[in-house]
């Protein structure tokens, strides 16, 4: 594994203009709906200046941020799907940021990597906006649900870029995969075709993106193994919050978990506390 | 909307990744004869007209144009024609989408897109997971055009092709495609599209196009029919925030030792080989 980076609680000085790492500090420093779901292209050329931690993303004026989020329920009216399709807007927002988030943490980190980070970044900005025309269809508009900054909460605690892979795409995009499945039968149950429709968009890009952080941790840790899995994610972090109910397997395989690692993750359970 | 002027500019991707002025090479121009006169058949309708290098100044003064893609050259004839490409996306979004990485997504195990020289040369050392060596593909090109095979030991040659990749490159195990599919379609400034029907092309050993049809409904499983309309749109969500619109189509295939289509190879933001096919018999969006 990588050196820890040390952590920066000053407050972050914007990188050099032109650079991918200005862009993405601009992507989660924006305070407007539209500095979030309609980021320029990103520049060709990379600063690789030091490790820069954002604190905390701006948030448009339009979104409720709250400590808590309303539970999923209540599909089969247009304002429970608009609830839930606010929700995973307001996911793939955070995730887009926290890539942008690791591209600035983490320059250490190989090119090919960060460049990988780039292009995710940009799919969970089109996943986002997916939601959002879904919430627009259903009638209602961005900001009239209140959200969480759940993993905001979350993944900054990642120690380096192992950690952050950990994390992100083999936890909670591996994650994502077993709940879109999920929600996509549950749209489809109540004739949303459209809404399911979304959720299977949304998975076959996951899928990518589980593979790649596959491919990365593999690359940085000399293997996939459930274990370093485990250790790499920061406290209290566990696999509990990183697998639905039931698993996408299919989906999993597809993204390069082997049995070994899925078996482990059925199995397992919080230690006892006795 | 009446007869338009064609401008068939097959080299747009070349166009593309050429910094400052493009001329195409002899070998460029003789390789387009072909295709050039299939398309003419499949992409132009009764009444257009196809224009070429002696097509005269101002011969179709006031008529719509089309191009293959409205590349500057292609806005350059159409100017020197007096005719008019009308609402296209800048050259600069062109650019930005007519790359091969662009919304490209990693579905081979071990592919990846990126300009690091270092780590390229890295992974060609090693085997890949699948298939049978690495096949290396530049940011620019169409069809097999910029793509190297690396099996086995990498030479002082493939080094030279990988550090000659200024612009990037997508590496991916070299996989024995079985069958290649296309779904075309035509996408608006508001982000809405239409579609196809879908396409199979076939190409010889080397990755050249051989030839295009149009396959007939319920020709290929419903799984595969979701998959490639789920790519579309795919595509076009990513064209559409890119500032893209006009035609697009993808490219997917099965591959030998794949147990899932591949299912979206290529992007095309412009016309294909295939569009005219896929739009054979139905309302032609671009008309």
């Amino acid at each position: 594994m990588s050196p820890e980076t040390p952590t920066n609680h000053s407050p972050a000085p914007a990188p050099p203009t032109n650079s991918v790492e200005r862009w993405a500090w601009d992507l989660i420093r924006g305070s407007t709906m539209d500095a979030k779901l309609s980021p320029p292209s990103p520049p060709p050329t990379w600063a690789n200046s030091g490790p820069l931690r954002v604190d905390a993303p701006g948030r448009p004026s339009e979104l409720t941020v709250g400590a808590k989020a309303g539970k999923q329920r209540g599909f089969a009216s247009p304002h429970g799907r608009a609830r839930a399709m606010h929700a995973f807007l307001h996911h793939e927002l955070q995730a887009a940021e926290l890539f942008g988030w690791a591209i600035l943490a983490f320059p250490d980190a190989p090119l090919a990597l960060r460049e990988g980070l780039v292009r995710i970044l940009l799919d969970e900005v089109r996943h986002a906006n997916l939601y959002a025309d879904e919430v627009r269809r259903l009638g209602f508009d961005v900001g009239a649900f209140p959200v969480r900054d759940w993993f905001w909460e979350r993944v900054p605690a990642a120690r380096n870029i192992e950690s952050f892979l950990a994390v992100m795409g083999l936890g909670f995009e591996a994650g994502n995969l077993d709940h879109a499945s999920r929600f996509e039968a549950r749209f489809r149950d109540v004739g949303d075709t459209r809404a399911a429709a979304v959720q299977q968009l949304v998975e076959k890009d996951e899928i990518a993106h589980v593979r790649f952080g596959a491919t990365w941790f593999r690359e940085l840790t000399g293997a996939l193994d459930f274990e370093a899995w485990v250790g790499a994610l920061p406290p209290p972090l566990s696999p509990m919050v990183m697998r639905g109910e039931p698993m996408n397997l299919e989906a999993r395989r597809a993204a390069g978990f082997d049995g070994d690692f899925l078996g482990a993750l059925a199995a397992w359970a919080p230690a006892s506390s006795s | 909307m009446g007869p338009r002027v064609f401008i068939l500019n097959l080299d747009a991707d070349l166009e593309l990744g050429t910094r400052g002025p493009y001329t195409p090479s002899e070998r460029v121009r003789r390789a387009a004869v072909g295709p050039r006169a299939v398309i003419a058949k499949t992409l132009v309708l009764e009444g257009d007209f196809v224009a070429d290098e002696a097509t005269p100044d101002d011969a179709f003064a006031g008529w719509p144009a089309r191009a293959f893609c409205p590349t500057p050259n292609a806005r350059a004839e159409a100017r020197r024609l007096g005719a008019s490409l009308g609402d296209v996306p800048s050259v600069e979004v062109l650019r930005r989408v007519a790359r091969r990485d662009f919304a490209y997504v990693e579905e081979l195990p071990g592919s990846f897109a990126t300009r690091d020289v270092a780590y390229v040369e890295r992974t060609l050392e090693s085997s890949p997971p699948i298939g049978s060596g690495w096949r290396l593909k530049r940011a620019y090109g169409m069809a097999s055009r910029g793509h190297r095979v690396v099996r086995g030991a990498i030479t002082e040659t493939d080094r030279a092709f990988v550090r000659a990749s200024t612009d990037g490159l997508i590496v991916e195990p070299n996989v024995a495609i079985e069958r290649e599919l296309g779904l075309h379609g035509w996408l608006a400034r508001d982000g809405s599209f239409v579609r196809g029907g879908v396409t199979e092309q076939f190409m010889d050993r080397s990755g050249a196009w051989q030839k295009t049809q149009r396959l007939a409904a319920g020709a290929v499983e419903q799984a595969t029919e979701r998959a490639l309309s789920r790519s579309l749109e795919r595509a076009a969500h990513a064209l559409s925030d890119a500032g893209y619109h006009g035609p697009f189509g993808i490219d997917a295939y099965s591959h030998a030792g794949g147990t899932r289509l591949r299912e979206c190879s290529e992007i095309h933001a412009r016309y294909s080989m295939g569009w005219g096919f896929g739009f054979a018999g139905l309302v032609r969006p671009d008309s």
